[in-house]
């Protein structure tokens, strides 16, 4: 008996090591609580960083670092979709999948499609604008805005 | 029966798309065989929902979508007129302001079969336009019309307005038009064998078939009244009053002969009945603190 609840309890250790996950982009909010309306943790984390998770609550994970076990992420920093992964998931991915999602819309495609369409170059200008200087506003100027509008956890 | 329900709109929405890729593109074999591909597009479609397939094609990454959606973006932005606010404008500002606000408390709502978060984040963009327009495209982009928040009332309606597009953004409404476009039998064979002249002149096409979706065809009734219903569900998360978007369309019923928001939408009345049926519509009073801070913000258009 002594040794079943042992190997369940080293399962669980190693269930619980193993519950890490991969940032997936840039712009990630880390908060002290699970919600994003609320205080935001000092740390942050980039696209490509592993994090290894303490607790999941709803669709947040308390992250051992950074922020010593004080810090949550929202799901929404590690879903992704790699190319060739299906619509609606329920079945594998053929190789044809694979191959075809290869084909997709990339950077390179974008640049050639600018290049024969000059007459959007001030379009594409202001999108460029809004993409380099127009990022979702930041934590401390979030929960300002919220506040003065009696929103989020100010209501 | 569920099956039926499912195969008459897949199956027209399929030819529709079918017809606005195919028809366009010229040269070659594809165009040769372009009569008889959109004769299959629709039996493609057909055989596809039958067996339960449609949908099960390869998607777009989420780096992929960004490329795409920007492109969207900036035919867009020319066919609104072409003119934006500096996105450090007061009121742009604030437009991101409420904009992320809701793409937040959308995320915290998503479900399985929703698109993950933009790989970038969401944009909003101010376009300089007299339309009563917005719009939700592939990658987070969201563009709304200087219009569009001369008609709102409160910071509640323009919340109202900004969690309807990113419903359509985060529920994959967006995308679904382009992903249904290669999802069909014959261009996936066309994109897997052609040279890449032939994939860029379809990623061409797809670019125009975005844009013309999401601004001029719109995503149909059930999309948009799923968005609808969805964007109550925000604004309550936000705190804001999740009757402000039944208010707003309440009051610009009739509008829609003049393009734009309303052109692409089921009728207003239907949306506000839904909503209606939706929930609650309790009607609750805006803090002066917001509703003052929504008059200053908004000065600069007047």
């Amino acid at each position: 008996m002594g040794k079943r609840l042992a190997v369940v309890a080293l399962l669980l250790v190693a269930a619980g090591a193993s519950d890490v996950v991969v940032v997936k982009r840039e712009g990630v909010r880390v908060m002290k609580g699970p919600r994003f309306f609320g205080e935001a943790c000092t740390a942050d984390v980039s696209a490509g960083q592993q994090l290894r998770v303490l607790e999941r609550r709803g669709g947040w994970a308390r992250l051992a670092s950074p922020g010593d076990g004080k810090c949550w992420v929202h799901e929404s920093a590690w879903l992704d979709r790699e190319s060739g992964e299906l619509v609606r998931g329920g079945a594998s991915s053929s190789q044809r999948d694979v191959e075809l999602a290869a084909r997709g819309f990339s950077e390179a495609e974008e640049g050639r499609y600018r290049a024969e369409n000059p007459d959007l170059s001030l379009q594409f200008a202001v999108v460029d604008e809004y993409v380099r200087r127009a990022p979702e506003t930041a934590p401390p100027e979030l929960g300002q805005f919220l506040a003065e509008g009696h929103l989020g956890g100010a209501r | 029966m569920r099956r039926a329900w499912l195969v008459a709109p897949l199956a027209g929405a399929c030819i529709a798309v079918g017809c606005a890729s195919l028809n366009d593109l010229s040269g070659g074999a594809l165009g040769d065989r372009a009569a008889e591909n959109v004769r299959k597009v629709g039996e493609n479609a057909v055989d596809s929902a039958a067996r339960g397939d449609l949908g099960k094609s390869a998607t777009f990454s989420m780096e992929q979508e960004f490329h795409l959606g920007k492109t969207i973006a900036a035919n867009v932005v020319a066919r609104l007129g072409g003119r934006a606010l500096p996105p450090e404008h007061e009121v742009a500002r604030y437009v991101r302001n409420i904009g992320t606000a809701v793409a937040l408390a959308a995320a915290e709502q998503r479900v399985e079969s929703d698109r993950p978060y933009p790989l970038n984040g969401y944009r909003f963009l101010l376009v300089d336009s007299l339309q009563i327009n917005a719009v939700g495209m592939p990658g987070g982009f969201v563009a709304v019309t200087t219009g569009a928040l001369r008609a709102a009332r409160s910071e509640d309606e323009v919340a109202a307005i900004l969690a309807h597009e990113v419903a359509h953004v985060q529920r994959g409404h967006a995308m679904r038009p382009v992903e249904r476009a290669r999802e069909q039998e014959h261009l996936t064979e066309t994109l897997l064998a052609g040279t890449d002249d032939v994939v860029h002149a379809f990623f061409g096409k797809v670019v125009t078939l975005g844009a013309d979706f999401v601004l001029d065809k719109g995503f149909g009734k059930a999309d948009e009244l799923e968005a609808d219903a969805f964007a109550a569900r925000v604004l309550e998360g936000v705190g804001y009053d999740r009757a402000a978007l039944a208010r707003f369309l309440g009051r610009l019923e009739g509008k829609s002969a003049q393009g734009g928001f309303f052109s692409r939408h089921p009728p207003a009345a239907d949306r506000v009945a839904a909503l209606r049926d939706g929930g609650r519509v309790v009607v609750s009073s805006i803090p002066s603190q917001r509703a003052s801070r929504f008059e200053a913000r908004l000065r600069p258009l007047q």
